[in-house]
């Protein structure tokens, strides 16, 4: 797993190498297919080997050729699912990796995973508006062009969620799960009630709040012009006398996230660039196991 | 003590001015994603900004200027620390000289309780040396230094100045004649100052009278009628209250008996005659040296033929070699100018150093013997062969004897055939070296016998010159000559204490040693930069 820390993939440039390190790393790792129990169209038969269930036995087969073979499925879906990746000018903050580095190859990784589970995946990049739209497919041709669009993207521009989803909507008509991954530099409130507005509609929404360990810690040492990455206003501080009301102020604003997403039944994770990217996908699963 | 010479670095304070100005232009800028969360602080923070470059520079500022005033040891008008800085005192007779305020210059700081510093002084080696640096009583204190590299030393004046003899000067001496001793006395009186002089030999008053030093005078000229043989002298100061100046020289001479010269020459002697005063020699003009009848010849222009009759009787003398034809001891040589080098020693008492550098015309090259004296072009000028000594010069043709050394140069080549004696006078802590054919023992003037060390061959050397007086060399049996050792002169001329030193020993003004407080100023700007760069 030591190959999916940030820090260590970031070497790679091929985006789509990256994802598919991921997503192969991240499976390798696991006990149980996550395909499991999705569809029950038949796709072919393979031989049967020690430890599988004996229930799984086609014993019809069997009573043809004496020799033991599984039935395996293919997955069928009708998930239809959204990238949603800010862009904004306050995602390019990082020392290492970026916010929008981190969030990139998150969003690259899962759409890699999602159409290899046959789902239908699309991708919004915005800042206060949308910049980029590309349809939900599921054909795996389709990631190619998912993955070439999020490698050309750079951070520009302000946030304004809410602006984006009034955008969205009538680009959206059937039910579809949102992913979204920002830094959420908005009013919560307003973040809060946007969002709730989609989940009004029917959509399922899994929110990824992508946070930097210095925007979490503050532990700058030296007095310093601080600048607005998002409207380029600047500021003279000293780190170490502002730290603590910093930390108390950015903690209250998280759990006022956490809250209202909780009360709204929004699922919502906060993610350090510096976690690995396994980590971020489970969570991604365990709503998927929900929805299915 | 203070060094001014370190204000030369004050300029570097421009330094952190320099730096401060810089570093205000390079705030470092940082891109935050928002500063939804910091915005609070602005005001107070830019006003705090400014307050600190300020303290810091006027720290750092501060800390520089201390470190300079650190190393030049300003004085300062306070005590800040109890610095341990020991006082020596020279407690010699002559320091009970009265002085400032019917004081005399031991009383006063004996009063000021110096002297409970005394003990500690191997504890403490950094100090001031009170003395009136009077030369006998001081050696032993000026020994001391070389422990005490700490210690500064310095000298209180007499009110009135100081007196005291340098050093003594004479030329041969002899038996039934009157000799001339020179002495090079330190008189730093601004009138005229009546003194006693005591003239002591063998520890008995042979001369006692009073004289008068006029203001300037540094010669003083005695003349002496002494028996022959070897003489221990001292010649002691006093002022006319009997005051001892601590100021004994000693000095030895060589009083020697009217030997018989033969004069051998063709020519015109004349002027050696002359350099032979009659008083010291008797001098005899010789055809034949077979006509000789004790004492020794001097034969002058020698040719080849005179050259081996001379050499083969075995009568001493001195032969110059004329410049016509080559000998079987000379290479007959265009006339040359060459310039006498080297200082050396031979029969361990006679020092030719004076010919050192003397340009001398010289005609032929000198083939065999022992060279003694040479040339600067590495040609011999005295060379020795058995019981005669061979120059290529003649004194009837030749400018030497016209030259000052002439004279001197004769007496010691006369003295040096007349056998081996050792009276010199040096200087304490000088070795004393000798060339001779015995080996040596040393008695110092406590009585003490030492056996000289041999350095090579027959010359020999003794270190332990440590107190003034005279030094014996014998063969074990008889004394075969006298060493007097003196304190060096320069020791008299040591710098006075300045105006602001004596303040301070005495305590008019006080002043302190500033190090240390300077010392602890730097520490406290270090401290407080540190700690509102970093704590704040």
């Amino acid at each position: 797993m030591e190959l999916l820390q940030p820090e260590v993939l970031e070497k790679i440039s091929a985006l789509n190498l990256r994802a598919k390190i991921i997503v192969k790393g991240f499976l390798t790792g696991l006990h149980e297919s996550p395909y499991h129990g999705f569809s029950l169209e038949f796709k072919q038969h393979r031989p049967y080997y020690q430890g599988d269930p004996i229930s799984k036995i086609n014993w019809k087969l069997y009573a043809r050729t004496e020799r033991f073979y599984l039935k395996k499925y293919q997955a069928e879906t009708n998930l239809s699912a959204f990238l949603l990746l800010d862009k904004s000018n306050s995602m390019d903050f990082g020392e290492n990796i970026s916010k929008f580095h981190y969030a990139r190859t998150l969003a690259a990784s899962l759409a890699y995973l999602l159409l290899h589970q046959n789902d239908s995946v699309g991708l919004v990049l915005f800042d206060s508006k949308i910049e980029s739209f590309i349809p939900p497919r599921s054909r795996m041709n389709h990631l190619k062009y998912l993955l070439a669009t999020l490698s050309k993207s750079k951070p520009s521009g302000k946030t304004s969620i809410k602006d984006v989803v009034f955008e969205l909507q009538p680009l959206v008509k059937k039910r579809s799960l949102f992913i979204l991954f920002s830094d959420l530099l908005e009013t919560p409130e307003e973040v809060t009630k946007t969002i709730g507005i989609m989940k009004a509609k029917k959509h399922e929404v899994i929110v990824f709040h992508i946070l930097d360990r210095e925007e979490l810690n503050f532990s700058f040492r030296k007095e310093a012009l601080f600048r607005d990455m998002e409207d380029s206003k600047t500021l003279l501080v000293d780190p170490k006398s502002v730290k603590r009301l910093y930390r108390d102020k950015f903690n209250q604003f998280l759990s006022k996230y956490k809250t209202d997403f909780a009360a709204k039944r929004i699922d919502y994770s906060q993610v350090v660039t510096d976690t690995s990217y396994d980590k971020t996908l489970v969570k991604y699963l365990e709503k998927r196991k929900r929805l299915s | 003590m203070s060094f001014p010479e370190f204000f030369f670095l004050f300029p570097l304070i421009v330094v952190p001015i320099i730096i401060h100005l810089l570093s205000k232009k390079k705030l470092k800028k940082i891109d935050f994603p928002s500063l939804l969360f910091v915005f609070k602080s602005e005001v107070r923070l830019i006003r705090w900004f400014r307050l600190k470059d300020l303290l810091l520079l006027i720290l750092r500022v501060a800390l520089l200027v201390s470190l300079i005033l650190t190393a030049a040891n300003l004085r300062i008008p306070f005590s800040f620390f109890d610095v341990a800085e020991t006082l020596i005192l020279d407690k010699s007779p002559s320091m009970e000289n009265i002085g400032i305020k019917d004081k005399n210059v031991f009383d006063v700081p004996v009063h000021s309780g110096i002297p409970q510093f005394l003990p500690y002084l191997e504890k403490c080696p950094t100090g001031i040396l009170i003395t009136d640096a009077q030369k006998n009583g001081f050696t032993e204190i000026l020994r001391q230094r070389e422990k005490f590299p700490g210690i500064r030393i310095k000298k209180i004046a007499f009110p009135e100045g100081n007196l005291g003899i340098l050093s003594a000067k004479s030329g041969p001496c002899f038996e039934d004649g009157k000799n001339n001793i020179i002495f090079e006395i330190l008189n730093e009186y601004k009138e005229d100052k009546k003194t006693r002089l005591t003239l002591k030999s063998e520890g008995k008053i042979v001369m006692k009278e009073n004289r008068i030093f006029k203001e300037g005078e540094t010669e003083l000229n005695l003349e002496l009628f002494l028996e022959k043989g070897l003489h221990q002298l001292s010649l002691e100061l006093e002022d006319e209250k009997g005051f001892d100046f601590d100021n004994k020289y000693y000095f030895v001479l060589n009083v020697q008996p009217r030997k018989k010269i033969h004069i051998i020459s063709k020519n015109y002697p004349a002027r050696l005659i002359a350099a032979l005063n009659p008083i010291h020699f008797e001098v005899t003009l010789t055809e034949n040296i077979s006509d000789m009848k004790g004492g020794l010849f001097i034969a002058c222009d020698v040719g080849e033929r005179e050259l081996s009759n001379l050499l083969r009787n075995n009568r001493p003398g001195i032969i110059c070699l004329g410049g016509d034809e080559n000998t079987s001891v000379s290479n007959k040589i265009p006339d040359r100018v060459s310039t006498v080098v080297g200082e050396y020693f031979f029969s361990g008492s006679y020092n030719l150093s004076f010919l050192n550098g003397i340009p001398i015309n010289y005609n032929c090259f000198i083939t065999a013997g022992e060279p003694l004296v040479y040339f600067k072009s590495g040609n011999p000028f005295i060379n020795k062969i058995e019981n005669h000594l061979i120059l290529p010069v003649s004194p009837e043709t030749n400018d030497l004897s016209l030259h000052p050394v002439f004279i001197p140069l004769l007496f010691d080549l006369i003295n040096l055939l007349s056998g081996e004696t050792f009276n010199r006078n040096i200087l304490l802590d000088e070795p004393i070296i000798i060339r001779s054919s015995f080996s040596p023992t040393i008695i110092n003037p406590e009585g003490g016998e030492y056996k000289m060390d041999a350095v090579s061959g027959n010359v020999y050397i003794f270190r332990k010159t440590k107190t003034c007086g005279f030094y014996r060399i014998t063969d074990g049996m008889a004394t075969k000559g006298l060493v007097a050792v003196n304190t060096n002169p320069s020791e008299s001329k040591l710098e006075s204490l300045s105006d602001e030193e004596i303040n301070y020993i005495f305590g008019k003004i006080g002043l302190n040693n500033g190090a240390s407080f300077f010392l602890f100023i730097v520490l406290m700007c270090f401290v407080l930069s540190v700690f509102i760069e970093r704590g704040t």
